[in-house]
């Protein structure tokens, strides 16, 4: 390990136009030639800070130097001219192009200018698989690769514009156990032939196995830099996670009853057509809240849209009420009595251009006593939105406001009041205060423990640590498809959590 | 009633000729709109751009006497649509289709309604006889007797349109970005600009097939001469996959019904009806684009403005 | 990540934006009218002496209004086709199509069967809707089963349905005395009175008023109006709220295509009292201006109707003047749609008005 610095990153802070602090001030140095860790939950700022290492983003303030010289990305074209490249966790790449037109895009070997050569380009490319063991076909299209492929697709891609340091937005995502294991290898061989390597990810046992220095993010600021070797999850766990956990809210005792939803080896697919859901089995019963904490795109996503009748359950079976409602569409899960508060309320959840009333409706136009199949009472309607206006304390001038112009926490009360307005037995709550201001959070919470209180269930999918252990009877962590483990809330300390969410399960 | 017997050397000579000719203004429009959509950038207005075309190399022509002077006012009209277009589709991420509708209804309402101020009331049909373009005489009997030279220029600029976009950087940047924006883009392509250059070279040979259509198919300006071509090059564009070569195909196809209907239904006699006819072209194009011929896929961001993060 | 909330509780702005649509729609009209000045300039005559003539020939007296909403009664009608299926999200150029055949099957109705008045009137107005419904249905099953674009599939309707009713007037119903093509006329029972005498407004104008706010109570009182707003602005939202986003689409569809039916319906048995060959001059082209001057509205879509009405009527004393035909308010109805097409121009204004206001206090 040389000791000049790859990359001198100073008090880099970033707020974005809608005033959200994403960096509070973030000091990060690279050594060369070594391979870098950076770890943290959702939102620590992990990604930011390395979009802006790589001129995707700028800072708000703050100085970057790369090897010594101090540099001003206005785009990542400036990034790979001082030898940085970046591989997102969303590929930059041309589906329908082949492997050769993608590595080459924006910086294509021309003769006379005009025409590309691509005979040298797949020499070069040849030259560096060889160089580095990142095999590929050059000439095989991007689409039908699998995803492995496609990101040494994307990995060459930087080397071939000569990156030096390269940034991997979590890497092994998209592998297989036995895919990390080769991936290692190449990493390793990279960094013995002088490159500098940053692996950004969440998973804490491969950020200790591969790489010498790790450094830990927490809500835009770094809370340690430490060497691999003498390090344990643990100790990384606690610096990712450690907060004190405040307990406002008072939980009230309750007594759990039947089961109102069974799971049983639910196995549900991804958008890209892999298993997100590997075979859940569980089991909420009335009075409880079961919490399902764990990094965003572990099959969170995917649970939930199994169990609102949004995507295809594969294999399994679910249960409402030991009704088997599996794979039913969502209007029937309604009659059953599940509702849903959806994790994306602009997309899902609510119709930004209808107003107050009508979003309140929404699923129940033609029902009694909002109306029939060919009439609506519209002022049966609007006289209900005033209600809930008041119940639900909704702040809004009246009930024809549409939707879109007021804050986050007022729509998401309006998802709630309409989803609790049909009285469910049963909630589906993702990332119910996501984007909330403190009223708002508190509210949705005090909601859904009263759900508890009054028999009910809720599932509750959250990334936020706080809400799931104030809120939850019993916590599950998922990780990668499966339950890492379910313990009760007082079990488990922000180290064990930590743990689970970076996929250990912890001994005690 | 005309007997005419359909196997006859001669008609099947002057049906092959009509659809040679008849190709050209679908080829170019086609092939123009396969560029701007492989950028992604929609352009419907083709059909109001082929008129305006057709209008000022008449205008041209009829007033200096020169048709290549009309064609080139007409590639004029071609640069300043497009850019209008790009303006409005790329710049103000507007409505794509919205805006090309407007081109057609303005087109249309131009064209027309300048036929009378320029030629006065007797030419609300059409215009008076400009000059032509001069036809290449070949040494070949009955319709083959004389070419024009934009077949030629129609075969050059589908095998050329190919070759930039498959084996040259500008066509490699150019389709990336109807396919993947963000990509392009993070490559350092100025995605604008490109969206623009392509939008404009699609007009230009819509104008072209157009000013075709006026000087040279026919040596005036009908009213509304057009005829839907334009939409008809659109289901080309479906037709072809996006492939200029394709195009080619496609518009000799179209040709071919078209010409049919136009040689065919006199050939016939009088006691036929011709609409069913003149229907071919229209039926062949909703028979391509609801892929009954196969499933075409479009390039992946067609249409949608896109939006620096 | 901080949970700052950056929006504070704003209050109420519907009524700015409602405004603000309002704005956008006279901005866009008002540019056309600039661009059609100049063309008139360009023709060699002056623009406000053109737009003079034309205001007073649409609205100059009694007989003038009356010729204005005769003019404007198909256009109301194939603008609140075209809104619905704004509305839904979808693309309707086949309005010009859809009329067409809705104006022939109602000569069809009016010309072999005799029925008693108050009877037979709407049962020939039934047959135009299903006509017209119907020409519109192999589009929208095209799109939802094989994704074809509306736009191309539409518009190929329309030369389809151009040609086939030529063909039957021509060859099947033509009148023999007649100095153009067109069909003998229908029977006196299926005929729509006119309704302000020595004018070309007949009761059609009634019909389309009727469908005003026959449109208006769908899309805001019934479910089925809900849900095609709902799959318009927002798709999957409609889906998760249980709305079947392909049913609620195709009948979208149907509804737009039996309105633009209506509208050649009413040609049929109020103007010409026949079927006229190739009788619309763009109708259903219209329609599209106005369904986006109106915004999608239907009291939007009769207002910006009667606006285009004007023009056409006035546009035949504007000839008499410059000479110019009426083709223009085509071209100027293109130079409204293109101008509509920009979002949010107002907006755009606005800020170019802030910039040039800060560089010249500079």
């Amino acid at each position: 390990m040389s000791s000049s610095l790859a990359a001198d990153m100073q008090n880099i802070q970033k707020t974005y136009r809608d005033g959200t602090v994403a960096l509070r001030g973030v000091d990060f140095t690279l050594r060369e030639g070594e391979i870098h860790a950076l770890i943290g939950e959702n939102g620590a700022g992990k990604t930011t800070l390395m979009k802006i290492l790589y001129g995707l983003l700028k800072p708000t303030a703050g100085k970057m130097l790369i090897r010594g010289k101090e540099v001003n990305f206005q785009h990542p074209r400036d990034a790979i001219k001082n030898g940085v490249g970046m591989v997102q966790q969303h590929f930059a790449l041309v589906p329908d192009f082949t492997v050769v037109e993608n590595i080459v895009l924006g910086s294509e070997p021309c003769k006379q200018g005009v025409v590309v050569d691509y005979k040298s380009a797949v020499e070069a490319i040849k030259k560096l698989s060889e160089e580095t063991g990142l095999h590929v076909d050059p000439e095989s299209r991007v689409e039908g690769l699998p995803v492995g492929v496609q990101q040494r697709v994307e990995i060459l891609k930087m080397l071939y514009r000569g990156a030096m340091t390269l940034i991997l937005d979590e890497p092994t995502s998209v592998l297989s156990p036995i895919e990390v294991e080769d991936f290692f290898k190449i990493l390793n061989g990279l960094r013995d032939k002088g490159r500098t390597i940053i692996f950004v990810t969440h998973k804490l046992k491969e950020a200790l196995a591969i790489s010498d220095r790790i450094t830990v993010m927490r809500a835009g600021r770094v809370t340690g830099v430490v060497n691999s070797e003498g390090s344990t999850p643990q100790i990384l766990a606690n610096m990712m996670v450690g907060r004190e956990v405040e307990l406002k809210l008072e939980k009230k005792l309750v007594t759990v009853g039947e089961p109102l939803l069974e799971v049983e080896d639910l196995w549900v697919r991804s958008d890209k057509g892999l298993f997100a859901v590997k075979g859940l089995n569980f089991t909420v019963r009335r009075g409880e809240i079961f919490g399902v904490a764990g990094v965003e795109g572990n099959g969170q996503s995917e649970l939930v849209e199994s169990l609102t009748g949004l995507r295809k359950v594969e294999k399994g079976r679910v249960k409402v009420n030991g009704k088997d409602v599996t794979n039913a569409p969502p209007n029937e899960l309604t009659k059953v009595g599940v509702g849903h508060i959806p994790e994306d309320r602009h997309k899902r959840g609510l119709i930004l251009d209808f107003d107050l009333a009508e979003n309140l409706v929404l699923g129940s136009q033609s029902n009694a006593p909002f109306g029939t199949r060919f009439t609506m009472s519209l002022g049966t309607i609007y006289d209900y939105a005033q209600e809930a206006i008041g119940k639900f304390s909704i702040l809004a001038p009246s009930e024809k406001v549409r939707v879109k112009y007021l804050s986050g926490g007022n729509q998401q009360r309006i998802v709630v009041a309409r989803e609790l307005g049909r009285n469910p037995d049963f909630i589906v709550a993702a990332q119910p205060t996501r984007g909330l201001d403190v009223a708002a959070t508190e509210y949705v919470r005090t909601i859904l423990l009263k759900m508890r209180e009054g028999g009910k269930a809720v599932l509750l999918i959250s990334s936020d640590l706080d809400e799931i252990l104030q809120l939850s009877d019993r916590v599950a962590v998922i990780y990668e498809g499966a339950f890492v483990d379910v313990r009760k809330p007082e079990e488990l300390t922000e180290e064990k959590i930590g743990l689970m969410m970076g996929g250990v399960k912890p001994e005690s | 009633m005309v007997e005419v017997n359909l196997f006859d050397a001669a008609f099947i000579m002057s049906l092959l000729a009509a659809m040679l000719r008849l190709s050209v203004p679908i080829v170019f429009t086609g092939i123009g709109e396969v560029i701007a959509e492989r950028a992604g950038v929609v352009n419907i207005g083709i059909e109001g751009v082929m008129l305006l075309g057709a209008f000022s190399a008449t205008y041209v022509s009829y007033f200096t006497g020169d048709a290549w002077l009309g064609v080139l006012v007409a590639i004029i009209i071609g640069i300043l649509s497009g850019y209008i277009h790009g303006v409005i589709a790329i710049s103000f991420k507007g409505d794509q289709i919205v805006s090309g509708v407007g081109m057609n209804m303005f087109a249309y309402g131009f064209t027309a309604a300048w036929l009378i101020v320029i030629w006065g009331e007797l030419a609300a049909g059409n215009s008076p006889y400009v000059p032509r373009i001069p036809q290449i005489p070949l040494p070949l009997p009955g319709a083959f007797s004389s070419i024009s030279p934009f077949i030629i220029l129609m075969i050059l600029t589908a095998v050329a349109s190919y070759y930039i976009l498959h084996k040259t950087k500008f066509g490699l940047r150019l389709r990336s970005i109807g396919e993947n924006p963000a990509a392009a883009d993070v490559a350092g392509i100025n995605v604008y600009r490109v969206q623009y250059i392509a939008t404009i070279i699609g007009a230009v040979l819509a104008a072209v097939g157009g000013a075709y259509l006026a000087v040279d198919w026919n040596s005036m300006f009908v009213r509304y001469m057009t005829a839907g071509r334009g939409f008809i090059a659109l289901a080309t564009v479906v037709f072809s996959n996006w492939n200029p070569l394709l195009v080619l195909v496609g518009g000799l196809l179209f040709g071919f019904a078209d010409g049919l209907q136009i040689r065919l239904a006199p050939a016939l006699g009088v006691g036929f009806p011709p609409q069913f006819l003149q229907m071919v072209p229209y039926i062949l194009t909703l028979i391509v684009v609801t892929g009954a011929i196969g499933r075409a896929k479009p390039p992946a961001a067609v249409g949608k403005p896109y939006e620096k993060e | 990540m901080a949970k700052e909330e950056s929006k504070s509780q704003q209050p109420s702005r519907e009524r700015k934006i409602d405004i603000s649509m309002l704005m956008q729609s006279l901005l866009a009209v008002a540019l056309g009218f600039i661009a059609g000045g100049i063309m008139v300039a360009a023709a060699g005559y002056s623009p406000v002496l053109a737009y003079g003539v034309l205001l007073k020939g649409a609205f100059g007296d009694v007989g003038s209004i009356a010729e204005t909403l005769a003019q404007a009664t198909p256009l109301i009608l194939t603008g609140l086709g075209v809104a619905v299926a704004f509305t839904e999200g979808c693309f309707n150029i086949g309005a010009e199509g859809q009329l067409f055949i809705g104006a022939f099957l109602a000569f069809l109705g009016g010309y072999l069967i005799a029925m008693p008045a108050p009877i037979h009137i709407p049962f020939v107005i039934l047959m135009a809707i299903i006509g017209g419904a119907g020409w519109a249905l192999l589009p929208a099953i095209l799109k939802v089963k094989r994704g074809a674009h509306e736009v191309v599939t539409t518009i190929m309707m329309n030369w389809i349905a151009m040609l086939l009713t030529t063909y039957l007037t021509l060859y099947h119903f033509l009148e023999p005395t007649a100095s153009i093509p067109e069909t003998p006329i229908i029977n006196s029972s299926a005929v729509l009175p006119i309704i302000v005498p020595r004018t070309a407004l007949s009761a059609s104008f009634l019909v389309a008023l009727i469908c005003v706010f026959v449109v208006y109570y769908i899309l805001k009182r019934m479910p089925l109006g809900y849900e095609i707003r709902a799959v318009g602005l927002n798709p999957t939202a409609a889906e998760y709220g249980g709305i079947s986003v392909s049913k609620v689409w195709v009948i979208g569809m149907l509804i737009s295509g039996a309105l633009c039916g209506i509208g050649g319906a009413g040609v049929t048995l109020g103007t010409y009292r026949r079927f006229v060959d190739r009788f619309s001059p763009g109708y259903g082209f219209d329609g599209i201006a106005v369904a986006l001057i109106g915004r999608n509205n239907p009291i939007g879509a009769l207002l910006a109707a009667i606006f285009i009405g004007a023009l056409y009527s006035g546009a035949v004393y504007m000839r008499l003047v410059t000479h110019m035909p009426k083709e223009l308010v085509m071209a100027i109805e293109g130079i409204i749609i293109i101008f509509a097409a920009i979002p949010e121009a107002t907006r755009l204004i606005r800020k170019a008005i802030e910039h040039w206001r800060f560089w010249r206090a500079r």
